[in-house]
């Protein structure tokens, strides 16, 4: 897909998806016929109460699970074509996540945490570890490069994510309640991180979150009940 | 077995652990019903995950598993040989008698008045049902009509009228025959004389005996056992045999059998046999031997004697019996009894020889050799002891060796609650932090684990069975020849089984209390928020509340009073039961203590506590199995106290020091202590793990200095284990004799073996676990260049390198493992020093034939230039060698008791062609070998010994109180040594006593073929002393034939060929003859297929280290899934995942296996140089094809554990995954 095709389309086409969770005894209707488009650039929150849908939503907008009906298309290309090695490598090249838990390998300091999705992608041990440094001097952290997730406080954790979610320059970022497990002063920080990452490269980040506040970050406010999409309101944010 | 490492007794070891068990059980589910909760959780926890539970039951398992393997393998050898010997070959007889001329080159034929002597002691004895007279010999016997020889059949001629009583014989064809039925001329063969000679009924034969070549015409085939045993036997009747013989009414044996089966008629034995002996022998001359003999001091030798020969079982029970009779002052019936038995006295010659007691010993040996007038032997019963003792040995061998695997798999158990409590973290935390005491969690842990224990040992013990019948099985198809009598029975005792699930539940149980114990000591904060443990630093209590503690505890009763009376005061009712509960518990308790009273001998066995030494010397007399019973209730009741006291006190006395610990004192003082007692004691193994734990401290006080003068303060911890472990391997990597110049020599046995691998293996893992971070670095250099791979080998080396307690436990078990089987391996290569150097052990030879001493040949040169079958000319040498059993002892030595030996007379042409080497030999005799050869041929006041009497300065071998030993020269010593001179005799001390100067002594491969084919092998006598001919007949008086002669052939290429003509040709001399190539070869063979099935053993050891990598892999897997979501989430592809996991193993795999191999390879370096100072020319060689295989099948076994696990882990969904918790 060229640059021009991709301008003319939405980087995240979601087309009347379903998505039904199955137990032995029970079903549960996760996703009811939900249809989005995600422009790139945009910073996209989706909203709603408490098993509402949004975390399945974003698994299934990223590739993360697999959806019963519908299609989900990112610049163009239907992830159900692809396989699951293909998924994969898709995924080291044009995605980053950040989890509300953090999700960093404990076993490894930041600076390895955020080489991963690098050398995964196959760059050398040495362009990974200079792009490391520079991810994590991005989000001020580079004097803690060499520490490992238990010895940094939860911002501090969370913005290493960041960084590794950033590593690769990936067109969109997926944030499953980012700031979900950080305090006010933390969470203000994370979000103006991850507006000032959108101002300066342009990518698309679609953010899962309960709070009023991250939300408000967002240019685009999806709201969801029952796993249906009710509003999608563009807002007038103070970032952008 | 009856006896555990023929020292514990089985049936009330089994009685003792079944008690302790009980009384554990039972304090467990009393305080699981008073905290129900615990119970609830813990039972709880079981089901939850049915496959972590089953992997958990398989892990803790296998240490029972093993312990059961061996005890199964003990009892089946032991129940084999005990049906091959006594049901198949003894049948119904239980004590045999014989002359009491002990069958030294005496005649040893009775006449018929002592058979009237036997009968009218037997006659009206109810416990007796048969008496037979018999005449038993070794002779050929061949058969014309095929050509074939058997060249020592059993011929036995049976009192015909007599023989009803010993059961039937049945023929081959099903029939059942009697002897009475045989015609003169007629013989019974069983079926291993058939084979043999290819015979079937209808045959002739003969037989040649001294008198001359008898014909005789097989009058039907029988089955084996009883009279027809389960060796090549002819039968026939008593006359028959007397003819040929030339023995008219005459007999060498009389059989009696008592009342009952085959194995009842044992639990007479002991009183008949007491009794006829009693009977059998002359009272005047036991009054005049009483005499001699009675007193104090004589039966303080023989207590002596008692303790430092080492003396066990039936014997050591008799000599304490027999120092009690000399103590009384009349002669008793009993002492009669006990002096009658061969092995009791020989025991008591020796021991008044080594007390100095010339005179007395002077006047008791002719006393001694006419005390009995027909020598009585129960046999029975001793064949059956030496049935258990083999079982022992092979128990003993399995269990030591096995305790590597039994040890790794109590590390498995202690893992597997490690990992446990990992996962169950957080929720413990919480517990805490809600109120939940220390206390609670070590019940919790212990509840859960206790369930695990219980089913583990009825799982292991239940494998452990069925691998011992499968191990016993493999062996029996190894050394079992074709159309071999003796087959594996397999079987376990009752007892054998209740000690395996006891054992194995009570170590699991006690691992389970030591993790659970370690489980409790976690700190809430970091539980909860998941933080390492080094965030938080432990609490000490200041010194003088310390300090108190230590004077509580040195008062314990009282402050067990003290504090019961504070709580209710004493009229409240719940104090006065209190006091009744501990005093039910200082008997219930009791039996732990008694259970230690059991396993005493062990600690005599394992000389690392000589606490028998101690209780002979002490107040108490505990040096006979009844006497603990008048002090044991007294010993029951302070044990309780005692027990907890202790305790208390060794607790507080830690506390005390505990702060002290970094700077290496605790360890440096006891260290240094230890080191000292056992250098004291003369034992290594106290020695050494005194002087590790000294060097333990030296690293310690490095780090101390380190972190005071803040250089390296940052890393001081790391440098100061580094340098403990560092001095640690590098002490036990130490040649075994290197610090003789310090210590002395030291005793040391099979524990040493075990410590070794511990401490070096143990340290080996602490440097590589402390230096994770560098070898981590290292490895991601060296492998950073592949690519896709890079993450995968970025995080597979950083998860098992971050989890250092885990890992490091696994690749000890992996390394404990590997170590064995390598030390194994390398061992075993050792013994191609024989193919390769086969004149060392040949002399030069290529055939070696052995003759019966009754059938002796004239004139060989002769016989072989009559022969149509071999001429003169095949043969470059002949030399003959004549063999007699006797004693020694070195004059002006300081041991001057006489002990056994072999004495070789050797012929002209031996003297003038051996090859044989001399490792030490006194110069002015000659410059080389040939020369002393030479200086023997020219001067038969000259000897020479093996190198068997020469001991080593040190190392494995220790004293052996039993054995003739050159004083004065080791095997270090330089070639050139002194001569010395011995004196010998015959044994018993009869005849002269003839003197020897000993100039040399032979390389110690010389003898290793020895036992082929010999006519007598004595199990004591390694020693061996070889002059010229002349000497045989010095010491036995009457000339001796000569019986091995040894062949140097023109054509060495038709040794075998030839060894097959000679046994023909010689027939009638009753040869036997090998090619030393065929002996060589098959003594090799032996060693190998042993050494290959003990690997197979080793083998369930690596099981566990394989088990344990797998329970690693699946606690990853639930461990990581989050993490392994996250990858997914980044790009890592599922074979990432599953590559991860497998290089994970293999990263502990190859970790474990590198240093398994490098220390293994070290240690036997070691063993090799230790024992090439005995055996000259031995070299150190690495079997790489057979350590490849190890490592092969090792890593490979590590990928199959890891593989399932691993392909779950790259299965689990990615979104799945990230939403788990």
């Amino acid at each position: 897909m060229t640059e021009r095709e991709s301008e003319s389309h939405p980087i995240i086409q979601a087309n009347s998806i379903d998505k039904i969770y199955r137990t032995a005894s029970d079903s549960v209707h996760a996703l009811r016929g939900v249809s989005l488009e995600v422009q790139k650039g945009e910073i996209v929150a989706v909203m709603g109460p408490s098993g509402c849908g949004k975390t399945t939503l974003l698994n299934c907008l990223s590739g993360l699970d697999g959806i019963d009906t519908g299609d989900v298309q990112i610049n163009g290309q239907s992830l159900s074509e692809l396989t699951d090695d293909e998924l994969s490598e898709y995924r080291a090249r044009s995605m980053g996540f950040v989890f509300q838990t953090f999700n960093l390998l404990p076993v490894l300091s930041a600076q390895e945490n955020v080489e991963l999705p690098l050398l995964v992608a196959g760059v050398s041990s040495k362009k990974a570890s200079t792009t490391a440094l520079e991810k994590l001097d991005q989000v001020g952290l580079v004097k803690w490069a060499h520490h490992k997730p238990a010895a940094l406080s939860g911002g501090q954790r969370q913005r290493v994510a960041v960084a590794r979610a950033l590593a690769n320059e990936p067109a969109i970022v997926w944030a499953d309640e980012p700031t979900g497990n950080l305090d006010s002063e933390n969470e203000q920080e994370i979000m103006d991180l991850i507006t000032q990452l959108n101002r300066d490269n342009a990518q698309t980040f679609v953010l899962v979150t309960h709070s009023d506040d991250v939300a408000s970050t967002a240019r685009r406010i999806v709201r969801m009940r029952d796993g249906e999409i009710i509003a999608d309101e563009q807002h007038t944010s103070t970032a952008g | 077995m009856n006896e555990l490492f023929g020292v514990i007794p089985m049936k009330p070891l089994a009685l003792g652990m079944a008690l302790t068990l009980l009384v554990v059980l039972v304090a467990i589910t009393a305080s699981a019903l008073r905290n129900r909760v615990f119970l609830k959780l813990a039972l709880r926890n079981i089901p939850r995950r049915p496959a972590q539970t089953a992997l958990i039951v398989v892990g803790l398992m296998l240490s029972t598993m093993i312990i059961a393997a061996s005890l199964g393998v003990g009892d089946t050898i032991t129940n084999s040989i005990r049906s091959f010997v006594v049901v198949d070959g003894l049948g119904h007889t239980d004590e045999v008698v014989r002359s009491p001329t002990l069958a030294f080159l005496g005649d040893d034929y009775l006449d018929q008045s002592d058979l009237e002597l036997v009968q009218a002691a037997t006659d009206g004895d109810d416990r007796i049902d048969g008496v037979m007279a018999l005449i038993t010999e070794r002779l050929p016997i061949t058969s014309p009509r095929s050509g074939r020889t058997e060249a020592r059949a059993d011929i036995r001629g049976f009192d015909v009228n007599a023989a009803g009583w010993f059961g039937e014989l049945k023929s081959t064809d099903g029939a059942t025959v009697t002897l009475r039925e045989l015609a003169p001329g007629e013989i019974y063969v069983n079926v291993d004389t058939a084979k043999n000679l290819d015979a079937v009924a209808g045959d002739d034969v003969i037989i040649v005996t001294p008198t001359g070549r008898h014909d005789f015409v097989v009058r039907a085939v029988l089955e084996r056992g009883g009279l027809a045993s389960t060796d090549p036997r002819v039968l026939m009747g008593l006359p028959e045999m007397q003819r040929i013989m030339d023995r008219a009414g005459q007999f060498n044996r009389v059989d009696i059998s008592n009342r009952g089966g085959v194995l009842d008629g044992l639990d007479l034995s002991d009183d008949v046999t007491d009794d006829l002996r009693l009977k059998f022998l002359r009272p005047d001359i036991a009054d005049q031997l009483f005499d001699v003999l009675k007193g104090d001091e004589i039966a303080d030798a023989i207590d002596h004697r008692l303790e430092t020969a080492e003396i066990s079982g039936g014997l050591a029970d008799d000599l304490g019996e027999l120092a009690g009779e000399l103590r009384k002052p009349d002669r008793s019936d009993r002492f009669a009894v006990l002096m009658a038995d061969d092995g009791v006295a020989v025991a008591v010659m020796a021991g008044l020889e080594e007390a100095g007691f010339q005179q007395q010993a002077g006047q008791a040996l002719p006393l001694v050799l006419e005390l009995p007038v027909l020598r009585v032997t129960d046999i029975k019963a001793f064949l059956v002891e030496i049935a258990e003792l083999v079982g022992t040995i092979f128990t003993l061998f399995f269990m030591v060796f096995g305790s590597f695997s039994i040890i790794v798999g109590l590390l498995l158990i202690f893992l597997v609650f490690v990992m446990l409590a990992g996962a169950r973290e957080q929720e413990m935390g919480m517990a805490r932090a809600i109120g939940t005491k220390r206390g609670h969690l070590v019940r919790l842990f212990t509840f859960e684990g206790s369930a695990y224990a219980l089913l583990a040992g009825l799982a292991g013990t239940l494998m452990g069975i069925a691998a011992a019948f499968l191990l016993v099985t493999i062996m029996n198809s190894i050394f079992a020849e074709e159309g071999s009598a003796f087959s594996v029975r397999p079987s376990i005792s009752t007892a054998s089984i209740v000690v395996a699930f006891c054992a194995g539940v009570l170590l699991t149980l006690a691992t389970v209390a030591v993790s659970a114990y370690r489980v409790s000591k976690l700190t809430i904060v970091t539980a909860i928020r998941g933080l390492p443990e080094e965030f938080v630093r432990p609490r000490t209590l200041p010194l003088s509340r310390r300090l108190a503690d230590g004077g509580w505890a040195l008062v314990t009763p009282a402050r067990l009073v003290y504090e019961e009376m504070m709580a209710r005061g004493w009229g409240d009712r719940r104090t006065i039961n209190r006091v009744g509960l501990y005093a039910t518990a200082i008997f219930v308790i009791g039996a732990p203590i008694w259970l230690w009273w059991i396993v005493r001998p062990l600690f005599e066995f394992l000389p690392i506590v000589p606490v028998h030494r101690v209780a002979r010397r002490g107040p108490i007399r505990l040096d006979k199995w009844g006497e603990p019973r008048k002090v044991w209730k007294l010993i029951v009741l302070i044990g309780f106290f005692w027990a907890v006291w202790i305790w208390r006190i060794v607790n507080s006395l830690w506390q005390l020091v505990a702060p002290y610990n970094r700077f290496g004192i605790p360890a440096l003082v006891v260290g240094l202590l230890m080191a000292i007692w056992g250098i004291n004691i003369v034992q290594a193994a106290p020695w050494t793990i005194g002087a590790s734990l000294f060097l333990i401290g030296v690293g310690q006080a490095v780090g101390w200095s380190l972190r005071r003068s803040g250089r390296l303060r940052a890393r001081a911890s790391q440098v100061s284990y580094t340098i403990s472990a560092g001095l640690v391997l590098i002490f036990w990597s130490l040649p075994f004799d290197a610090l003789n110049w310090l210590t002395g020599e030291l005793d040391s046995n099979f524990e040493m073996f075990i410590l070794s691998g511990v401490f070096m293996v143990g340290s080996a893992v602490f440097i590589v676990m402390n230096n994770a971070e560098t070898l981590s670095t290292i490895f991601e250099r060296g492998l950073g260049s592949f690519g896709s791979m890079k993450p995968v080998i970025r995080t597979s080396i950083a998860y098992p390198l971050a989890a250092k307690f885990r890992t490091g436990l696994t690749i000890a078990m992996f390394s404990l493992v590997i170590f064995t089987l390598i030390v194994f391996a390398i061992l075993n290569s050792i013994g191609s020093v024989l193919e390769e150097e086969p004149d060392r052990v040949t002399g030069g030879y290529d055939i070696r034939g052995t003759t019966s001493r009754d059938l002796p040949i004239t004139d060989v040169d002769a016989a072989i230039a009559a022969s149509p079958e071999i001429s003169a000319s095949d043969f470059e040498v002949i030399s003959r060698t004549g063999q007699i059993r006797g004693e020694a002892r070195q004059n002006d030595a300081e041991e001057i008791a006489f002990k056994p030996i072999v004495i070789r007379g050797l012929d002209d042409e031996y003297l003038q062609t051996s090859v044989i080497e001399f490792t030490h030999w006194d110069h002015a005799f000659g410059a080389t070998d040939a020369e002393i050869w030479d200086a023997l041929r020219n001067d038969p006041s000259l000897a020479v010994m093996n190198g068997q009497v020469i001991t080593p300065p040190g190392g494995f071998a220790g004293p052996q109180a039993d054995q003739f030993k050159v004083e004065g020269i080791t095997t270090e010593n330089e070639e050139d040594i002194e001569s010395i001179t011995v004196q010998i005799r015959a044994p018993g001390g009869r005849g002269e006593v003839v003197e020897r100067k000993i100039i040399a002594y032979m390389d110690n491969l010389a003898n290793v073929l020895d036992s082929s084919g010999e006519e007598f092998s004595d199990g004591n006598a390694v020693a061996t002393v070889l002059s010229a001919a002349p000497l045989l007949q010095d010491v036995a008086g009457i000339p001796v034939p000569f019986t091995i002669y040894q062949f140097r052939l023109t054509d060495p290429a038709r040794a075998d060929e030839i060894a097959g003509k000679l046994e023909t040709v010689f027939l009638d001399n009753s040869m036997e003859a090998d090619s030393a190539q065929f002996l060589i070869k098959q003594n090799q063979e032996q060693g190998d297929a042993f050494n290959l099935l003990f690997q197979g053993f080793m083998g369930l050891g690596l099981l566990v280290g394989v088990a344990s990598l797998g329970v690693i892999s699946f606690r990853a897997v639930v461990e990581r899934r989050q993490s392994i979501g996250m990858m997914r989430a980044i790009g890592y592809k599922g074979w990432m995942i599953q590559a991860g996991f497998l290089m994970e193993s293999t990263v502990i795999a190859l970790l474990g296996i590198a240093i398994g191999i490098g220390l293994g390879s070290m240690i036997s370096y070691n063993i090799v140089q230790e024992i090439g100072k005995d055996i000259e020319g031995l070299k150190f060689h690495v079997p790489w094809m057979n350590m490849l295989g190890i490592v092969g099948i090792a890593w490979a076994f590590a990928m199959i554990t890891t593989y399932w696990p691993a392909r779950q882990a790259s299965r689990i969904y990615p979104s799945e995954a990230l939403r788990y918790e």
